[in-house]
């Protein structure tokens, strides 16, 4: 179906079969990869993206509900001449970035609550974060009520450990001439949340999709 | 993503009559926030009708002792709304349920109409509210009660619109759900229950648990063991009748001991919020 939407400001036509995820799109046809395809069933978060002003699963959205709506990515967080957005500098200042899988949907999380309620208490900011349960970037930080440090119930050694020779720059995300590094972005989300045995034919071949496109990994990894 | 997905049309109707003309044709379905029909391998051939955005099911009103929900009001705007006491377990089940962006776009019709979805939160809220839903099709409207929806499904062309709840003054209501992790997985067991009060004696009571057994559902010998004195007297024989009920299911999230074990506690929490207000 032929389809129009607002993505970060910008009026887009799309023609995609109807219950194309939203996520697909904006990764395939618009080229904004900065929602990754994580679990595809709605439960790691690294999806996470803004319709109308309200935070989204982009793994578990139609496209044919998106038609007239208004989208908002981690791409649109910030001009891509302009600074990083407070929250992008609040993380990276943190060291809540690592390898970024989760970084796109935590941003988009916090982005929906701090433009509803600019000073959210510990309790609203958990609640924000509730949907973005892979989340190492947080490690274990305290949460520090009026400040944009979160806590995270993952610590750096659930990680499983994947090649870290990729380096992929996150166009909002960087600062200055740097960029920031990646570990090879939702392989390791994947695998990290020790999500189900993928049993399904598209979580294997999303897998591999994926890997095909991570610079430095030879082969997907075989999963249970 | 199976190609048959990718090729299922998404019809758009502007009002309810239109959607009801739309299911009429053969081999359609019902489209509210997709959270469900997304993760679903099958696909109807006819093609979804997409009702979600429709403003006649997004209507929450109150009045003369009757609460009406309509069937594409999201967990989030649930959540949000200061319903009346005899419905606050509504409320605090959608506010519990997963996370902000699955509430932004979940429904109360799908939660009910995702019948082999035995953790489905708002179910066992609306149980034991009592609540009626209300179905139409080209030929009409009936009303029937939540669990026997649940048990028997839509009929090809029906519509859930809305589901009214009794709000009888001197009902209270309270619902808790228990997760492995805490946080936004789905519940091992979930427990609704509201009771009508004289003073601070219960004298009649609704007793629902979700996610223990395939369907959430009326525990009436717990909900028995509750009448006649005051929720702090009769509260271990309602956990205790509520353990011995139940008929637990294995999964890999909980062992069905488990679930057994942990279902009168969690009554019990249910029951101390209903008593003191405070939610635990």
């Amino acid at each position: 179906m032929d389809l129009s939407l607002t993505v970060n400001g910008r009026i887009v036509e799309v023609t995609a079969p109807a219950m194309t995820p939203l996520l697909e799109v904006l990764r395939e046809s618009l080229s904004l990869r900065g929602a990754k395809p994580g679990c595809n069933e709605g439960r790691c978060g690294a999806c996470t993206v803004l319709i109308d002003g309200e935070p989204i699963v982009s793994c578990l959205y139609p496209i044919a509900l998106a038609d007239g709506g208004a989208v908002r990515t981690v791409e649109g967080l910030a001009a891509p001449d302009g600074p990083i957005a407070p929250l992008q500098d609040a993380l990276l200042e943190h060291a809540g970035v690592q390898c970024g899988a989760c970084t796109p949907g935590i941003l988009m999380s916090l982005t929906a609550l701090f433009d509803r309620d600019p000073a959210p208490d510990e309790a609203q900011i958990r609640d924000a974060l509730a949907g973005n349960p892979f989340r190492p970037a947080l490690q274990s930080r305290p949460v520090f009520p009026g400040q944009q440090r979160m806590g995270c119930p993952f610590r750096f050694r659930d990680l499983v450990a994947v090649p870290a020779t990729a380096v992929t720059s996150f166009g909002p995300l960087r600062r200055g001439a740097g960029t920031v590094r990646c570990c090879g972005g939702s392989l390791v989300a994947t695998r990290a949340m020790g999500v189900a045995a993928a049993t399904s034919r598209e979580r294997r071949s999303s897998t591999r999709r994926i890997a095909r496109r991570t610079a430095g990994v030879a082969s997907a990894p075989r999963r249970a | 993503m199976t190609e048959r997905m990718i090729e299922t049309p998404v019809h758009r109707p502007t009002s309810t009559a239109e959607a009801l003309a739309l299911l009429s044709a053969p081999g359609t379905e019902v489209l509210a926030g997709a959270t469900w029909a997304m993760r679903d391998d099958g696909a109807p051939p006819g093609g979804y009708v997409a009702i979600a955005s429709l403003d006649e099911l997004q209507r929450i009103t109150h009045s003369d002792g009757e609460l009406t929900v309509g069937s594409a009001v999201t967990h989030a705007s649930l959540a949000r709304t200061d319903l009346p006491a005899a419905a606050a377990a509504l409320a605090q089940a959608a506010a519990a349920s997963a996370f902000t962006a699955i509430r932004t776009v979940a429904t109360v019709g799908g939660n009910v109409a995702a019948r082999s979805f035995a953790e489905a939160d708002l179910v066992p809220a609306l149980i034991a509210l009592d609540a009626i839903a209300t179905v139409a099709s080209g030929d009409g409207e009936h009303r029937l009660p939540v669990a026997r929806l649940r048990e028997h499904g839509c009929a090809p062309g029906e519509l859930i619109t809305h589901f009214t709840i009794p709000t009888p003054a001197g009902r209270r209501s309270a619902f808790q759900r228990l997760t492995i992790r805490g946080g936004a997985e789905y519940a091992v067991v979930s427990v609704a229950v509201s009771v009508d009060l004289e003073g601070s004696t219960v004298t009649s009571a609704r007793v629902a648990i979700g996610a223990a057994e395939a369907q959430p559902r009326l525990c009436a010998r717990a909900a028995e063991a509750l009448v006649g004195g005051t929720l702090g007297e009769r509260a271990p024989a309602a956990a205790a009748a509520l353990v011995a009920e139940l008929s637990p299911r294995t999964d890999h999230a909980a062992p069905g001991w488990y679930r057994r074990e942990v279902s009168g506690h969690l009554l019990g929490r249910v029951l101390s919020q209903l008593r003191t207000g405070a939610n635990h």
